[in-house]
């Protein structure tokens, strides 16, 4: 005996073609039936033999919806499951049912609370000759209580979204070209900042997303239903598709995949790494035979590196794989083995600041073109380092991903003079940011000026930081709250709380010094911030405030500090190592 | 090395190599002379787990040696004892130490065991030291043996994976068990990477079909693991094998590497890892079954209420049936865990009192291990 089963889903946003996989399975966790790609529209209806049960949805960004049944008789059964309740917004559904980090990581916090202009994202476009700072003019879709989401409309094809905040590092994450882009901002539970960037097409997002959580039976089953329409892919679900193929080492499946060449912009990029490896696999296939399919991919790589950086951290990885191939010692005129060589290095840097777990291509950086593996917090703000562009790309005359330009950094200033409040450099998804009037040069003379007098004239070398400081330099605001910290207590922390505000780790460990002694818990979280932004003293300090609860962190803190060339942390580092005190009872590899 | 042959003959053989590295002679406490900057590479002790897990593991293979989907055919174990722990295995057994030589060999000769046959399983467990720069680097026991040149006895373990998709042996789980931290040292010279131990070869063809990869922890973090016992990886993937990764499927119970990949967080949790300082990385291809289980595996069932005080006055009950049904001795705030079989259960909170209402719930309980907070009011 056997019953019609109709499962269907409730919701009240825009989700209807969102793939699913649901799998049923008996009492005794059989599976019932193969796992099914379904979409909230079309539901699923199969036949079982009357028994008892679990249904389970699987949703691309990892949440798992569950029912129970039991079929007793012939008649048809109807189960509904509640994507609406599980966002608990019409407006994220969408968001909720894609992206991991939204579903797994979103606070249930207002956003509106969580943020208190902690926050600040900007667009940044590829122009002539480099990179440049642009109106962001995302038009803000959703204001829900648990997250911002924007519509992203660059001008550009290459264009890319940086974002970061008090406590969250600068960071720049490659968007799409081509299609228009979903980006949400919210908050987790301890008030980081999350991003997550999503396209319009369904099946490519949810494809990455499977991909990237390994679910392994959902992205398969979805991968070979996507496969069955391959004639009728959409250009981006090709890539999605290749990027999964490739890593599931369905070299034939790869092979036979047709990956469009109409993309423009960063998905070129994409397309052209995915091109070269089908070249490669095929040239593996041929044996000796194989020397054009490997030109041809050394070609494909190198029209990816012209194109600057790909979308996804999938393509980052395998290019960087592709280049190493053909960038061997030897010295022959069969590939540009210099330039791929080189191109290596550029993109290893890029893989070893960026976030491996971002679907979409996430590296810390202060500017388009220096990727870092070091955090920088706070908001932009006043003389930003110039980082020097590697030297050797920009001599073998690969096209631009973003030598920065003279151009480009006056252009960031005059952006900053103007102010956020004319929407030209900075917008924030929650609050614009304040920025100072600002004359770096200036500012920079006169703090020099200053320290040199500091000690034979206090007064007017406090005059000159006080107007360094009107200037925007955040040396002289460090060296000014020094001064009168012990004459004026108040005015000095004022001073050191902009400078946390602006993301100074040294303000951070000088406050901490400051409120130790009133507000300890204050204080560790103050150094705990310095020390994550990697100062020494920082470390130091909260290893010190820690010790007695987690002597293991506090050592690690020293250690590093320390080894950082920190005399104090080697002081401290011995005095524990003769008190005796050992690290917790977990040690690590 | 120490090398143990099971099965031998013709046809397909699970061949493993397992190595801890526990004991470092030029690393802080070591038996030689200390590498004088060692605090540019971490500040590195010596390690008591690693040897432990490796031992564990290889155990634990050798138990299952009849459950496999092919005979256990080879366990190749290289161990380095810490001074502090010089008998890991409590029975005085020797071993040859996990010097960046014998590691170098001893992986020829399983590359080329593996080769043999394309239906062979290829296991690779690697613990000890590890760092992270432009690649994830692992420190043999005698790293640091040349001042000058300390990187000639590490070796790229990331690039080493990658090749290894080369190897005839289809299905291939390589899990390497080190933490992945940027040392002051890697960010001085970053292009000081060691060589692997293989290359990947531009006409080289890829084999590998169903590959499991997973790092313990994620890059740039650390990997834990408590002292003078198995790490909380290699923990973890003991529990994945007896039973803790298995699914149901042809009426029979299969560890299967997909479902080791999904649930390799929960595993760690299970055996102890703090899931926000140590998460795994791992990558799998298509999934293939690697044992057969020869009964039903256990599964833990950990019973709460909601809200947590509730549990005070609350007898909590399972039903399974067909089965005897089990109740909680004594009340308590703390969940009840218990071992049970997988599959349909009903749980129960009854109270006595009226402050509470008394609930039973329909529950589908999985391996490794299954939350349920019954709802009282």
């Amino acid at each position: 005996m056997s019953a019609l089963l109709d499962l269907d889903f409730y919701s009240a946003g825009d989700v209807r073609s969102v793939p699913i996989v649901v799998e049923i399975v008996d009492e005794s966790l059989e599976p019932a039936i193969r796992p099914a790609v379904v979409t909230p529209e079309t539901g699923l209806t199969t036949v079982l033999p009357l028994g008892r049960y679990l249904i389970t949805a699987r949703l691309p960004s990892g949440k798992v919806l569950q029912t129970s049944l039991v079929l007793t008789d012939s008649q048809r059964t109807r189960v509904t499951l509640n994507i609406h309740d599980l966002a608990g917004e019409e407006t994220t559904e969408r968001p909720t049912m894609l992206s991991r980090d939204i579903e797994s990581n979103l606070s249930a916090r207002p956003v509106d609370e969580s943020v208190d202009g902690s926050a600040w994202v900007r667009l940044w476009e590829a122009g002539p000759g480099g990179w440049y700072v642009e109106d962001f003019n995302g038009m803000e879709e959703v204001h829900s209580s648990r997250l911002v989401l924007y519509k992203l409309n660059p001008h550009n094809e290459r264009a890319m979204l940086q974002f970061g905040g008090h406590s969250h590092p600068w960071t720049f994450s490659a968007i799409p070209s081509g299609y228009q882009t979903d980006a949400a901002f919210g908050f987790d539970g301890e008030g980081n900042l999350i991003v997550s960037l999503i396209t319009p097409v369904d099946t490519a997002e949810a494809l990455l997303s499977y991909m990237t959580t390994n679910a392994v039976t959902s992205g398969q089953a979805l991968l070979d239903q996507t496969l069955k329409t391959i004639y009728h892919l959409d250009p981006l679900v090709s890539i999605i598709a290749g990027l999964y193929l490739l890593r599931l080492n369905r070299l034939d499946d790869f092979r036979d995949l047709v990956i469009p060449r109409g993309f423009e912009g960063s998905l070129s990029v994409d397309a052209s790494i995915l091109r070269a490896w089908q070249n490669i696999h095929a040239g593996r296939t041929m044996g000796r035979a194989g020397n054009d399919f490997f030109r041809l991919a050394a070609d494909e790589l190198l029209r990816a590196v012209g194109n600057g950086l790909p979308v996804y951290t999938e393509s980052l990885v395998i290019l960087t794989d592709g280049l190493a191939l053909f960038s061997g010692e030897r010295d022959d005129n069969v590939y540009p083995r210099e330039v791929l060589r080189t191109s290596q290095r550029v993109y290893e840097n890029y893989l070893a600041s960026a976030d491996r777990h971002s679907a979409i291509l996430t590296f810390r950086a202060a500017s388009p073109t220096s990727p870092t593996q070091s955090a920088k917090y706070g908001f932009p703000y006043g003389r930003q380092k110039q980082n020097p562009w590697f030297p050797e790309f920009s001599a073998l005359g690969i096209p631009p991903i973003g030598l920065e330009s003279t151009a480009d950094s006056t252009r960031r200033r005059r952006g900053s003079r103007q102010g956020p409040g004319k929407g030209q450099d900075i917008a924030s998804p929650f609050d614009f940011v304040r920025q100072s009037p600002i004359n770096p040069e200036r500012a920079y003379e006169v703090y020099e000026e200053a320290l040199s007098l500091r000690s034979r004239d206090p007064e007017k070398a406090e005059h000159l930081l006080r107007e360094a400081v009107h200037q925007g330099s955040l040396p002289s605001l460090l060296e000014l709250a020094s001064l009168i910290k012990d004459r004026n207590p108040p005015e000095a922390e004022n001073l050191l709380r902009s400078g946390v505000e602006a993301g100074s780790a040294e303000a951070m460990s000088d406050l901490g010094m400051l409120v130790v002694d009133q507000d300890p818990l204050e204080a560790e979280w103050l150094f705990r911030r310095a020390a994550r932004a990697g100062d020494l003293i920082g470390m130091n300090n909260l290893a010190v405030l820690i010790i007695r609860k987690d002597a293991t962190e506090a050592l690690r803190l020293l250690e590093i500090a320390a080894a950082g060339g920190l005399a104090k942390a080697l002081e401290n580092l011995e005095k524990v190592t003769r008190l005796g005190l050992q690290r917790g009872h977990h040690e690590n590899h | 090395m120490t090398l143990s042959t099971y099965s031998g003959g013709p046809g397909p053989r699970v061949h493993a190599l397992i190595i801890g590295i526990g004991g470092y002679d030029h690393l802080i406490g070591g038996n030689s002379k200390t590498l004088p900057n060692v605090i540019d590479y971490g500040y590195l002790t010596q390690l008591s787990s690693p040897p432990r897990s490796a031992i564990a593991i290889a155990d634990t293979l050798r138990d299952l040696s009849d459950d496999f989907r092919v005979p256990l055919g080879t366990v190749d174990l290289l161990i380095s004892v810490s001074p502090q722990d010089p008998d890991p295995s409590g029975k005085g057994e020797k071993y040859d130490a996990a010097t960046s030589s014998v590691i170098r060999k001893a992986f020829d000769a399983w590359w080329a065991r593996c080769d043999s046959d394309p239906d062979n399983v290829a296991i690779l467990y690697i613990g000890g030291h590890g760092v992270e720069g432009r690649r994830h680097v692992v420190l043999a026991s005698d790293f640091g043996s040349s001042e000058s040149q300390p990187w000639l006895d590490a070796f790229d373990i990331e690039t080493t994976c990658k090749a290894f998709a080369s190897n005839r042996a289809e299905t291939q789980v390589l899990l390497i068990d080190t933490c992945r931290e940027i040392t002051p040292a890697m960010a001085e010279s970053p292009d000081a990477v060691p060589l692997p131990l293989r290359n990947v070869g531009l006409h080289q063809t890829n084999h590998c079909r169903y590959s499991l990869r997973v790092f313990s922890t994620q890059r740039s973090s650390q990997a834990y693991g408590p002292r003078f016992a198995p790490s909380h990886f290699a923990a973890a993937l003991i529990i994945g094998l007896r039973g803790g990764a298995a699914s149901k499927n042809d009426g029979k119970w299969w560890i299967t590497t997909g479902k080791m990949a999904e649930r390799m967080s929960l595993l760690m949790e299970v055996a102890g890892a703090d899931r926000v300082r140590q998460q795994p990385d791992t990558a799998a291809s298509e999934s293939c079954r690697l044992l057969e289980m020869r009964g039903i595996p256990k599964a833990k069932l950990k019973l709460s209420c909601e809200p947590e005080e509730a549990a005070l006055e609350a007898l909590l009950e399972y039903h399974k049936h067909g089965l005897p049904s089990l109740r909680r001795p004594e009340p308590s705030v703390e969940p009840w865990t218990i071992e049970v079989e997988p599959g349909h259960c009903i749980t129960s909170a009854i109270f006595t009192g009226s402050r509470f209402q008394s609930m039973h719930r329909e529950l589908w309980v999985e391996p490794p291990l299954t939350r349920e907070r019954i709802s009282v009011i």
